[in-house]
């Protein structure tokens, strides 16, 4: 594969993640609000991750 | 988040806790990109909690109170599982006596400085805080000075070295 593609791909995925450091609190909040429910419904399908007994539980909380 | 923040706030007020910061991951989420978590970490002083056997007995008395229930090691306030951390050892006090004053949701509150959240990530060494300390590399506003200044205080450049040689 193209070495300079790769590159390019790595480097904007870069620049994404910074871009998303700069959102607000509030804003990352609700990202991570989703993240959880998104959490929540993959580990019903991972025996191995719904195994674990960490403690986890989406917030019910409004923004 | 913004009831969670007034009522942590009450706490300071009531005089039930003496000073605290947001910590672990929600602290360290207000430099980088976030990813999931489930708590909410404060490290929090509590005045004379070196004379106490349970030094958190009065705020899980205020918590039966305010009918929040404990949940495990956290007490779920306004919706949000919050744990309560005492300092546990020098760097963890100076980065709680560092604190910056922020505004979140309209409420003051305290949190911790990067520079201080990456010490401590680098101490504590698990492989959440590696990755997350490799991130704030890339992606924190942080002081190269200050934080170098920590990692010389605290006995850590000789594990940042290492970390940087694995992670670089």
């Amino acid at each position: 594969m193209n070495k300079n593609y790769i590159s390019h791909i790595a480097e904007s995925k870069v620049d994404y993640h910074r871009s998303q450091a700069k959102l607000s609190y509030e804003d990352k909040v609700k990202i991570i609000i989703e993240l959880q429910k998104i959490d929540t419904e993959m580990r019903k399908n991972n025996k191995k991750r719904s195994a674990s007994d960490k403690f986890r539980m989406v917030w019910d909380i409004n923004i | 988040m913004k009831e969670t923040l007034q009522k942590i706030n009450e706490l300071v007020e009531l005089g039930i806790i003496e000073k605290y910061a947001i910590a672990g991951g929600m602290g360290q989420f207000y430099y980088i990109e976030p990813s999931v978590t489930y708590d909410l970490d404060l490290i929090i002083h509590i005045p004379g909690e070196e004379s106490t056997l349970n030094p958190l007995s009065k705020i899980y008395e205020w918590a039966d109170k305010n009918n929040y229930k404990p949940l495990k090691e956290h007490i779920i306030i306004e919706g949000i599982p919050v744990q309560f951390l005492l300092e546990y050892n020098d760097l963890v006090t100076a980065a709680l006596n560092n604190r910056s004053k922020i505004k979140l949701f309209d409420e003051e509150t305290y949190i911790l400085k990067p520079e201080y959240l990456m010490a401590i990530m680098l101490q504590t060494g698990r492989s959440t805080d590696k990755e997350r300390l490799t991130k704030f590399l890339t992606e924190a506003d942080y002081n190269r000075d200050i934080f170098s200044a920590i990692l010389n205080k605290f006995d850590l450049l000789n594990t940042f070295n290492k970390f940087n040689k694995m992670y670089e």
